[in-house]
């Protein structure tokens, strides 16, 4: 099984509550709520171009011409690839936690 | 209208749109602006702004790794390519490869070569400000003479007289018997120098000081090799060495041997003491005219002010102007840069053997013209194959490759194929660097810290790959993507016509390269094998040098030598043929007073003529029965005799002759013109006089029989009866021969490059054949089935190469006529050029072609139909 990064899992949850608007600006925004760090553009787009390479992600780059200005965007979009490779991420973190209890970890309030 | 939109600092946008790969540049830019235009509206342009550059220089790192992972991605693809390409066409890839190696192999040998030549004297530290000066010898009638030697005054006259100077040095050369203890040889590698040598010469002493070596008088530096020679693992410095059975010098220092490319060479260094000694009382004149010495001078700048080469021009005339004017004589200096004395320099009495820059630049030009052999090989080859690697562009270019990626793609296979050939270079080149050796005679060294080579080494390979691979690769790039994927892909007219230009010029510089071949081994055999006017065959020359014992007890040695069986004659002289006679001021009839002519001279004893089998053309030889043939007796050559207008040889008998007032008598005889020089000089003027005072050489002339057996006698009967002087012999024509060795060392590299480029022009030959046989499969299968026959098959195939060749042989045959007439002026006799030759070397390129061609196309005329016409 191949585990991908935190950053990538991010990512590529991130495409998927995006659904058609997931571009390189909307995929910063939402990563880095949810990772609650502030990325990069560089290393976002490294990391997307990381994921298209594995097969999880697929890009389509659309030109505006009056809307938004004559932008060029290039949306990403989850394949096959990447929805398994989501459940198995999902799937192993699970097998990770099986049987803790969640009182385990819970950290005193000492202070 | 609309509100300007805010934008990004211009800079730091460029930078941006600089270190993203190129498909997605717009829309990371775009990306990057749609924030930093919310930012402007919430936070202000400044904060934008910073927030731009900030994301920017952070983004720069992961944006480079990014470029160069796929950089490293598309390299590995490209790679795995060029080896799959390599692999699936073995056959072409071969020529390709070993072609090019080969290629390369030669033009890099003779780069090495010539690197050599020019190396010459760049050991020594200022080089660049070593000089020497050489003269111009003016007489009166007589046209000027250039010479390496000067006379001894000069050297001390400038040095006292310019500031520009900071040394100077005087040589002589000299030989003699070198004893030491037992032990004693004979040595002519011996220099009396001043002690100023060293300081203006680069040669490292392995003991003693390079200040003082020289200074005292009768002190001696000896070479490595010398030291061993004469006093093994001893340390030889403080001991002393005899010369000639005289003085003693002491040794004071031990220098390196002297480096190959050194235009002179010494094996023992004596101090100049003796020489200035016997000089000490000379009168000015004989001072002034002695020209034996070689000057060098060191200059404090490498640039020379006019009024010092003025100067130095005018030495003479300046201190000794009056005396010259009487005499009749003006001798003038000019300066020689010491690194181009041994390219460029080929005056009277040259210090050591002169190389020849014009060969030299023959030898590039040859070294060129293979690597362009090789490389048409390459752009052909891969042109050709060109059709076969179309689809694979038509994809790419679908996928989005753009025409500079694809050039830079088969540019960069261009430059793998030639890496790889490299490789093969090197091995060749280090396999073959012993016998190349061998073969020049020069102690070529692969030296990798010598720029010049690793220049070579770097340089040719990345040339060859560019120049060779852009052609192709512009070829390649600039298929149509349509075209090429539907099928409808032909062989363009342009390509298939510039092939056959490259392929003619190919066979032009082969045909080229033959011609001049057989014209230097013509030359070369014509001068080995011309009548020279004597017997050059079955002569051993003994040398009388020594103590003079040997000299005088010549026609005791001589007369006991005849006794043997196989000698069958004997006479001792001044010179033997090939090597350089004397010259001397003569009064011949008809002159009077001061009208000096000067004469080349051989002093000569009885039998001279005889043993060399030299033809007179009238009067006699010296005779015994003639007591005034001992000292008033003069031969001249035809030569002389016109020189002096007299009518004819017969004419000349019993004229007056007189040898600078020592010697009066009349000519009793006219040789035919004999070479006693080499064929390069025309025949000059020579006069034989016999005494004994001035004799060299012994020369015997033996009969065919066993030689060793012969020279062993020689050897014992010397040993009894001069067992005190060294023996020394030499076989005259190997001695006589020796002159032509620049021309035999051309004849050598010339034809082992020529057929070097043969064979490489005929692996692209093959090449190309293969593949238009491959091409034309179909058309020969269709041919066969209609009944054609299978010779007129092979006729089809093989006429579109031939004319190509005789093209060439027509391109070629002029070029050839033209640049070797040029050459032959070189030698004042020359052998003549036949039309024979020319067609020969046309039909030899012709016949080597039709060979090449012939194999694959008999195979495929041979083939069953049945094969190529099958859909599979």
């Amino acid at each position: 099984m191949n585990i991908i990064t935190r950053l990538e899992e991010a990512i590529l949850i991130a495409i998927w509550r995006l659904k058609n608007d997931a571009y390189g600006v909307t995929i910063n925004k939402q990563v880095s709520k949810s990772l609650k760090k502030k990325y990069s553009m560089g290393a976002l787009y490294f990391a997307l171009d990381q994921l298209l390479r594995k097969g999880y992600v697929s890009k389509s780059t659309k030109q505006f011409y009056h809307e938004k200005g004559g932008r060029s965007r290039t949306y990403y979009s989850l394949t096959k690839n990447g929805k398994r490779a989501l459940q198995e991420v999902k799937a192993y973190q699970k097998s990770l936690w099986e049987g803790i209890p969640k009182i385990a970890f819970e950290v005193k309030k000492s202070r | 209208m609309k509100k300007k939109r805010p934008t990004p600092p211009s800079l730091a946008a460029w930078i941006l749109s600089r270190i993203t790969r190129g498909e997605d540049c717009l829309s990371i830019l775009s990306d990057f602006s749609e924030i930093f235009e919310e930012l402007v509206r919430e936070r202000g342009t400044l904060k934008a702004n910073k927030w731009y550059w900030t994301q920017v220089m952070r983004s720069i790192p992961m944006f480079v790794i990014n470029h160069l992972y796929w950089s490293v991605e598309m390299i590995k693809n490209y790679l795995k390519i060029a080896l799959r390409n390599i692999k699936r066409q073995k056959g072409y890839s071969f020529i390709n490869i070993v072609g090019l190696a080969v290629g390369m192999a030669c033009c890099l040998l003779i780069l090495f070569y010539v690197l050599y030549e020019f190396s010459y004297d760049t050991f020594h530290k200022d080089a660049d400000r070593i000089y020497r000066v050489a003269m111009e010898f003016r007489a009166k009638d007589q046209p000027v003479k250039y010479g390496a030697v000067t006379p001894p005054p000069v050297a001390p006259a400038i040095l006292d007289n310019f500031a520009e100077l900071e040394d100077a040095v005087r040589i002589t050369r000299a030989n003699g018997i070198v004893k030491h203890g037992e032990k004693q040889f004979f040595e002519d590698g011996i220099l009396y120098a001043d002690q100023s040598f060293f300081n203006v010469f680069t040669f490292p002493l392995i003991k003693g000081d390079p200040e003082t070596v020289l200074k005292e008088p009768y002190t001696a530096v000896l070479t490595e090799s010398i030291a061993e020679k004469y006093f093994g693992s001893e340390d030889p410095v403080g001991k002393t060495i005899s010369i000639n059975y005289q003085r003693d010098y002491k040794i004071t220092g031990v220098v390196e041997d002297v480096p190959p490319n050194s235009h002179f060479t010494f094996d023992l260094l004596f101090s100049f003491a003796p020489i200035e000694e016997s000089l000490q009382n000379a009168s000015i004149g004989k001072l002034w005219f002695s020209h034996s010495y070689y000057t060098y001078i060191k200059t404090r700048s490498e640039n020379l002010s006019p009024a010092f080469i003025e100067g130095v021009y005018n030495v003479s005339a300046n201190i000794i102007g009056d005396f010259e004017k009487k005499v009749g004589f003006q001798q003038r200096f000019f300066l020689q840069p010491l690194k181009d004395i041994y390219l460029t320099s080929n005056l009277r009495n040259e210090l050591g053997s002169t190389g020849n820059k014009t060969y030299l630049y023959c030898f590039i030009a040859i070294a060129v013209f293979i690597l362009i052999i090789a490389s048409i090989n390459f752009v052909n080859l891969s042109t050709a194959r060109s059709t076969g690697r179309a689809r694979e562009v038509g994809i790419r270019k679908v996928a989005g490759a753009e025409k500079k990626q694809l050039i830079n793609q088969f540019l960069g296979e261009a430059l793998f194929t030639t890496f790889i050939s490299t490789g093969i270079t090197m091995l060749i080149i280090l396999f073959s660097l012993p016998y190349f050796r061998a073969l020049t005679g020069k102690d070529i060294e692969l030296n990798f810290i010598s720029t010049g080579i690793i220049l070579c080494i770097i340089l040719i390979p990345l040339a060859v790959g560019l120049l060779a691979g852009s052609y192709p690769a512009f070829i390649l790039s600039a298929f149509h993507p349509v075209d090429t994927l539907k099928g409808v892909f032909g062989l363009t007219k342009k390509g298939v016509k510039l092939r056959k230009c490259l392929v003619i010029f190919q066979f032009a510089i082969s045909i080229l390269l033959i011609i001049s071949t057989i014209i230097v081994s013509q030359q070369l055999s014509f001068m080995r094998n011309r009548d020279l006017g004597f017997d050059k065959e079955q002569i051993v020359v003994l040398s009388l040098r020594g103590s003079g014992e040997a000299r005088q007890k010549y026609n005791v040695l001589k007369n006991e030598f005849m006794k043997h069986a196989t000698i069958v004659s004997a006479s001792a002289s001044y010179t033997v043929p090939g090597r350089n006679p004397s010259s001397n001021a003569m009064l011949p009839e008809g002159f009077t007073g001061d009208q000096w002519q000067t004469f080349l001279i051989n002093w000569a004893d009885y039998d001279y003529l005889e043993t060399y089998k030299i033809r007179l053309l009238a009067g006699r030889d010296f005779s015994r029965d003639f007591e005034t043939d001992k000292e008033g007796a003069f031969i001249l050559n035809e030569a002389a005799v016109k020189s002096l207008g007299w009518n004819s040889p017969e004419d000349a008998i019993g004229k007056t002759w007189n040898l600078g007032n020592r010697r009066k008598g009349n000519v009793i005889g006219v040789t035919k013109d004999y070479h006693f020089n080499s064929l390069h000089q025309k025949i000059s003027p020579l006069v034989i006089h016999l005494d004994p005072n001035y004799f060299v050489y012994l020369s015997l002339r033996f009969t065919t029989g066993s030689v060793s057996e012969t020279l062993s006698f020689i050897k014992e009967t010397w040993k009894e009866l001069v067992p005190d002087e060294p023996f020394s012999y030499f076989f005259l024509n190997e001695d006589f021969d020796r002159q032509y060795r620049a021309e035999e060392q051309v004849h050598v590299i010339v034809s082992l490059f020529t057929i070097m480029g043969m064979v490489i022009a005929c692996l692209g030959l093959f090449g190309l054949t293969s593949f238009s046989v491959e091409q034309r499969k179909k058309e020969i299968g269709i041919r066969k089935v209609l009944g054609s026959a299978n010779h007129k098959i092979v006729y089809l195939l093989v006429k579109d190469f031939l004319i190509l060749v005789l093209i060439a042989s027509v391109v070629a045959l002029p070029v050839g006529w033209l640049s070797m007439n040029k050459w032959l002026q070189n030698y004042a006799y020359r052998t003549n050029m036949s039309i024979w030759i020319f067609l020969l070397s046309g039909f030899a390129a012709l016949a080597i072609a039709l060979l090449t061609v012939s194999f694959q196309t008999i195979k495929a005329a041979l083939s069953n139909p049945v094969d190529s016409l099958r859909y599979e």
